[in-house]
């Protein structure tokens, strides 16, 4: 990838599937117009162990859930939210 | 209009809420709190860890109150969900809601603990005497 086309995001995991990718931030790059949908299957191809898991979690971008489809940009704080549990 | 909404890892204490929520005009107070029982899904229960995604739970929270209050209009609301390590018995959700009457106050805090457990991220560890479990 050259400079123009590399996008770093923050990425954070919660709840069960921070047993597998840890809680601390991760810095990963995308190409330029990658989905969060292009995440997720990377997450599941780097943490073998995690993907039963990613089907079920929402996903939130800058702490506003979106969809599958959202488009990540430079710099943004994607989390990865298994079912939550409060209550 | 009195409102109260919090995630953190601060004791639940409703008593001064609902003394403070006792005004002329409504006619019901309604309390609720949720407890760390000692028992889920067959495994007994010692503990809970409750972690949350501190950015974003409070605005959720917020979130959350904001679609009851539209739903069910009532004249003031408290909810606190404390994080942290609790041990049975103590309690992790505390909800005051009072309202003219009794109706309101049953469906918006009703509403309330459903959304919570839709929408605010916040996850339980349980712990007990066969290990650590994700709810």
């Amino acid at each position: 990838m050259t400079k123009e086309t590399v996008l770093t995001i923050r990425l954070l995991a919660f709840g069960a599937l921070s047993d597998h990718l840890g809680s601390r931030p991760l810095e990963m790059n995308f190409a330029t117009g990658s989905r969060v949908s292009d995440l997720i299957a990377r997450v599941g191809r780097e943490y073998p162990a995690a993907q039963s898991q990613l089907p079920h979690c929402m996903t939130a971008v800058n702490r506003e859930y979106v969809e599958t489809e959202h488009v990540l940009a430079d710099g943004d704080e994607v989390a990865l939210l298994p079912p939550v549990s409060g209550g | 209009m009195k409102r109260i909404v919090k995630v953190g890892p601060e004791p639940i204490d409703l008593d001064a809420i609902e003394r403070g929520f006792s005004t002329p005009e409504c006619g019901a107070v309604l309390t609720f709190r949720g407890i760390v029982r000692d028992h889920a899904d067959g495994h007994v229960t010692e503990a809970i860890d409750y972690t949350c995604y501190d950015a974003m739970a409070n605005k959720e929270l917020e979130a959350v109150v904001d679609r009851c209050l539209a739903a069910h209009p009532v004249s003031h609301v408290a909810v606190l969900h404390r994080t942290g390590l609790l041990e049975v018995g103590e309690a992790s959700l505390g909800i005051v809601v009072a309202s003219s009457h009794r109706a309101e106050a049953f469906a918006c805090a009703a509403m309330i603990i459903d959304e919570i457990k839709k929408t605010v991220p916040i996850w339980k560890h349980e712990i007990g005497p066969d290990g650590k479990r994700w709810a």
